[in-house]
C-alpha cells in the first residue's frame, strides 16, 4: 500500500496547481461557461505544450507515456479549478480507446495531435434518451463498396462543435461499431447543434445525413463496438470521478475558509459545533472519495483482471457521485444567502459536480453493475 | 499510490489464516463470550498461543522482545483476526500499556509487567471512565491520596471491559483537587485483588455481561506503581490515546456480516420461490455498503501508511473511526431489515443461523459510535486539530 505521490506526481500536481490558479481563474471559468466552444485555442495549444494532453499517449505516438495513476493527480486539479476543454474527452478517453483498439496508421494518424492539442477527439457515449444506455444510440451504419455510409443522431456529444474527430457507436448488421467520423469534413450532411447546458461545457446533437466514412475510420472490429464503448465508458468514468473529487476537495476548503471568517453572534460561525460537524463531514466523504477514485485510476494501471478493475471503477464513480453531491449541498447551506448568488463562484462547481454525475454512467447505473457482480 | 499488498505482507496473511484455522474451534463462527468460563477458557488459550507465535507483541522494538513489524502488517493482523472473530488479541496490554510503559515505565515497572504482557500471561483493563465522566475524561473524580509510600483510592470507575477477568487495571486518578484539572491526574497501576476492589457487572443491551462498574473503597497501591510524574497521568494517557485507535476492527466486522448477509440472500428463498439475492433492490443496497466498507478499509489503511512513515495520523485516525463504525452499524441495520422476522429471533441456541443472532449482533455494534471518544468527539478532534476551526 502507498498513498503518496511519487516525484512525477508531486511535479504534475504542483505544476498543475499553479497554472491553473494562475491561466483559469473564476472569470475565464464564467467567460468560458458562455463561450460557444467552451475554452479558446490558446489556452488548449498551452495545455498541448505542458504535455498534460499527452500524458497517457505512448511515447512512441509523441506522448509521456505515463498512466492513469498519473493522470489522476492531474485531474484533481484540473476538477478543482474547474478547468475548461476537453481533457477528459480528448486525452483520456479518446486517447486511451485508440491506444488500446486503434490500428497502428490510426494510431499513428490521430494519437500525435491529440497530444499537441492540434486535434480534438471526443466520444459520443449518450443514447437518444439521454442515458448512456448503448442500445439507446441513434446512428445506423451499413456498409457499400466505398466504405460506411451513417445516418442519424448523435445526442449531447461534448465539445461536439470543437471535435476534428468524433468516436461514434452506430448499430450495424454486424453490431455495434465504432467509428471516428470527421464531423468537419465529412462528405454528407452534418448539422452540428449546439445545446447550453448546466455545467457550462458546451454539448452538441449532431445529425449525419448519409454521411460516407472509410473503412479505416472502423476503430477496433465491425461489430466489435460494445468493447470499445465499454473502454471509453470506463476510462471516462475513473476520470470524470477524480475530476469531481478534485472539485469537491475544493469546494470543501472554500467552505471551511468561509465558515472561518463569517461571523453572526458575535463569532465565527465555525465556532459553532453544528457547523463544525458539516465541516468534519465534508473532509471525511473527500477523504473517503479520494481513495477510491485513486484505486481505480490505479486499478486502470496496474496489472489486475478485468473485471476488478471494472469493480474499482464503479465503486469510485458511485462515490464520487454520492458524495460530493452531498458536499455541494451542504457547502450551499454554510454559505446562506451568499452562496445563493450569482456573483459568488459556488454555484460554478455545483453546476459541474451535479452535471458530472450524469457523465459516463450515473450513480443508477454503476450500482447496477456492482449489484450484478457481487 | 499502489492499492495492495506486498508480498511479505500477503506471505503473513496466510500464515495467520493457517494457524486460526488450525486453533480456532471448529465451525467458529463467534463472537467469543469471555462472561462464560468457557469462553474465557478459550480466550487465555488463544491468547497464550498468539503470543508464542510474537503476534501480540509483534510491533514491539526488538529490544523488549518485539519484532519491528510495520504497521501494515499489524493492521493485516487485527483485521484478519477480527474478520475470524477469533478471540485473545488482548489490546490493553499489548497494545495499550506496554508501549506506554516502554516511554514512561521505570525500569522496575518494564521489568516486572513487558515479559507477562508479551507472554500472554496477565490481563489488563483500563480504568478511564466515571459515572460522570462520559467524553469529558479530564472531569474524572476518584481520588488518589498519596499517604507515605502508598497512594489511598476512593471512587468509581465504569463500562470497564474485562474488569471481571482482568489481573490488573491502568488507572486515571486524581491526585490533586487544587490544580488545573488536567494538571491534577496521575496514572496508576492497580492489583485487581486488592482489598476494598469491588467488581460488579452492568449487562449491555444485547444481553451480556461485557462490562463493569469497578468500586474503590480506601484501595491501597504502593507509589511504585505511579507511571510518569505524578500529576503528569494526563500527558502519559494522551500518548497512549495514539495506540488505541483500532479501527480495522469494525471494518472487518463490516466486512464478515456484509458476507453473512449476502450469503444468506443467495440460499434464502421468498415464498415465491425466488432467491432473495434475485432481487436487483438488495443487490443493488448491498453493492451500496459494500463501496462504504472500502472507503472506511482505505482510510484505516492510509493511517497505518502514515504510521509506517513516521507521522502520527490524527484526523485521519478521527475519519476512520466515524466510517468504519457508521458502515458496521449500517450493515447490520440493512441485515436487520433484510431477513425480516426471521432476523429478530434472539435465541443463543439459534447462534449458528444467522438470522438467531444478527439482531444481538446489531445491539452490540451499538457501542462502536459511542466507545473510545465518541463519534461527535471525533468530528470536534477533524474540526479543531485538522481543520483548525475556531473554538469561539
Amino acid at each position: 500500500m502507498d498513498f503518496g505521490l511519487n516525484e512525477t506526481q508531486e511535479l504534475i500536481r504542483s505544476s498543475a496547481a499553479e497554472y491553473l490558479s494562475d491561466r483559469s481563474p473564476s472569470d475565464f471559468v464564467r467567460a468560458m461557461a458562455t463561450d460557444e466552444r467552451g475554452y479558446t485555442d490558446d489556452f488548449w495549444r498551452e495545455i498541448g505544450e505542458l504535455g498534460w494532453l499527452g500524458l497517457i499517449v505512448s511515447e512512441e505516438h509523441g506522448g509521456s507515456g505515463m498512466d492513469m495513476s498519473d493522470m489522476a493527480v492531474l485531474l484533481a486539479e484540473w476538477g478543482a479549478a474547474l478547468a475548461p476543454g476537453p481533457l477528459v474527452e480528448s486525452a483520456v478517453v479518446s486517447a486511451s480507446a485508440i491506444g488500446n483498439f486503434g490500428s497502428d496508421s490510426q494510431k499513428r494518424e490521430w494519437l500525435p495531435t491529440i497530444a499537441t492539442g492540434e486535434m480534438v477527439v471526443v466520444p459520443s457515449l449518450v443514447g437518444m434518451d439521454g442515458s448512456t444506455d448503448p442500445g439507446a444510440m441513434g446512428v445506423r451504419a451499413s456498409e457499400t463498396s466505398n466504405g460506411w455510409v451513417l445516418s442519424g443522431t448523435s445526442r449531447f456529444v461534448p465539445y461536439g462543435n470543437s471535435a476534428d474527430l468524433v468516436l461514434m457507436p452506430a448499430e450495424t448488421d454486424a453490431g455495434v461499431t465504432v467509428f471516428a467520423v470527421p464531423v468537419k469534413s465529412a462528405e454528407g450532411t452534418v448539422n452540428v447543434n449546439r445545446v447550453k447546458m448546466a455545467s457550462g461545457a458546451p454539448a452538441c446533437d449532431i445529425e449525419l445525413n448519409e454521411v460516407v466514412v472509410p473503412a479505416a475510420a472502423v476503430l477496433g472490429e465491425a461489430g466489435g463496438g460494445a468493447d470499445v464503448v465499454g473502454q471509453m465508458m470506463l476510462y471516462g468514468a475513473a476520470a470524470r470521478a477524480t475530476q469531481m473529487v478534485g472539485a469537491g476537495s475544493a469546494v470543501t476548503d472554500r467552505t471551511i475558509e468561509y465558515v472561518k471568517d463569517r461571523r453572526q453572534f458575535g463569532r465565527p460561525i465555525g465556532a459553532f459545533q453544528v457547523i463544525q460537524h458539516y465541516m468534519a463531514d465534508m473532509a471525511t466523504k473527500v477523504k473517503s472519495a479520494q481513495h477510491l477514485v485513486n484505486r481505480a485510476a490505479w486499478a486502470l494501471s496496474a496489472d489486475i483482471d478485468s473485471a476488478s478493475a471494472s469493480r474499482a471503477v464503479s465503486q469510485a464513480k458511485w462515490t464520487a457521485n454520492t458524495l460530493m453531491h452531498d458536499i455541494v449541498w451542504k457547502a450551499h447551506q454554510s454559505h446562506g444567502a451568499i452562496g445563493f448568488t450569482w456573483e459568488h463562484d459556488l454555484h460554478l462547481y455545483t453546476r459541474r459536480v451535479l452535471s458530472w454525475r450524469a457523465d459516463f454512467g450515473d450513480s443508477d447505473s454503476h450500482i447496477e453493475i456492482l449489484g450484478r457482480t457481487l | 499510490m499502489w492499492f495492495e499488498f506486498n508480498e511479505e505482507e500477503i506471505a503473513f496473511r496466510e500464515e495467520l489464516k493457517e494457524f486460526l484455522d488450525q486453533e480456532l474451534p471448529d465451525g467458529w463462527i463467534g463472537p467469543n463470550d469471555e462472561s462464560s468460563d468457557e469462553g474465557w477458557d478459550l480466550y487465555c488459550r488463544m491468547r497464550r498461543k498468539l503470543a508464542e507465535r510474537g503476534w501480540l507483541t509483534m510491533t514491539w522494538p526488538k529490544e523488549y522482545g518485539g519484532q519491528e513489524a510495520s504497521p501494515m502488517i499489524s493492521l493485516l493482523f487485527a483485521e484478519e483476526m477480527s474478520y475470524r472473530r477469533a478471540p485473545g488479541n488482548d489490546r490493553f496490554g499489548t497494545r495499550m500499556l506496554g508501549p506506554t510503559l516502554m516511554v514512561f515505565g521505570t525500569d522496575e515497572q518494564k521489568r516486572k509487567y513487558l515479559s507477562d504482557i508479551a507472554q500472554g500471561g496477565i490481563q489488563w483493563c483500563q480504568g478511564y471512565s466515571e459515572p460522570n465522566t462520559g467524553s469529558d475524561l479530564a472531569s474524572l473524580q476518584t481520588f488518589a491520596e498519596l499517604r507515605g509510600d502508598e497512594f489511598v483510592i476512593n471512587g468509581s470507575k465504569i463500562w470497564t471491559s474485562m474488569a471481571h477477568r482482568a489481573d490488573m487495571m491502568f488507572m486515571l486518578v486524581r491526585t490533586d483537587r487544587d490544580a488545573e484539572r488536567h494538571a491534577g491526574i496521575s496514572f496508576l497501576l492497580l492489583d485487581m485483588k486488592s482489598p476494598g476492589v469491588q467488581v460488579n457487572p452492568i449487562v449491555n443491551i444485547a444481553g451480556a455481561h461485557s462490562f463493569n462498574q469497578v468500586m474503590f473503597d480506601d484501595v491501597r497501591v504502593p507509589l511504585e506503581n505511579l507511571v510518569g510524574e505524578l500529576n503528569d497521568g494526563w500527558n502519559v494517557a494522551m500518548n497512549l490515546l495514539n495506540f488505541e485507535r483500532g479501527n480495522i476492527d469494525y471494518v472487518s466486522w463490516a466486512q464478515r456480516s456484509w458476507e453473512e448477509i449476502r450469503d444468506y440472500a443467495a440460499t434464502t428463498r421468498r415464498f415465491d420461490g425466488s432467491l432473495m439475492i434475485d432481487d436487483m433492490k438488495v443487490r443493488r443496497r448491498l453493492a451500496e455498503l459494500e463501496a462504504e466498507i472500502e472507503m472506511a478499509r482505505y482510510i484505516t489503511y492510509e493511517v497505518a501508511w502514515l504510521q509506517s512513515l513516521g507521522h502520527p495520523p490524527s484526523t485521519e485516525a478521527s475519519m476512520c473511526k466515524i466510517a468504519a463504525t457508521e458502515v458496521n452499524t449500517a450493515v447490520l441495520d440493512f441485515g436487520v431489515e433484510l431477513l425480516g422476522l426471521p432476523g429478530l429471533i434472539d435465541d443463543p441456541d439459534e447462534h449458528e443461523d444467522l438470522a438467531g443472532r444478527i439482531f444481538k449482533m446489531r445491539m452490540y455494534q451499538t457501542s462502536g459510535p459511542i466507545l473510545a471518544g465518541t463519534n461527535e468527539i471525533q468530528k470536534n478532534i477533524i474540526a479543531y486539530r485538522g481543520l483548525e476551526l475556531p473554538r469561539r
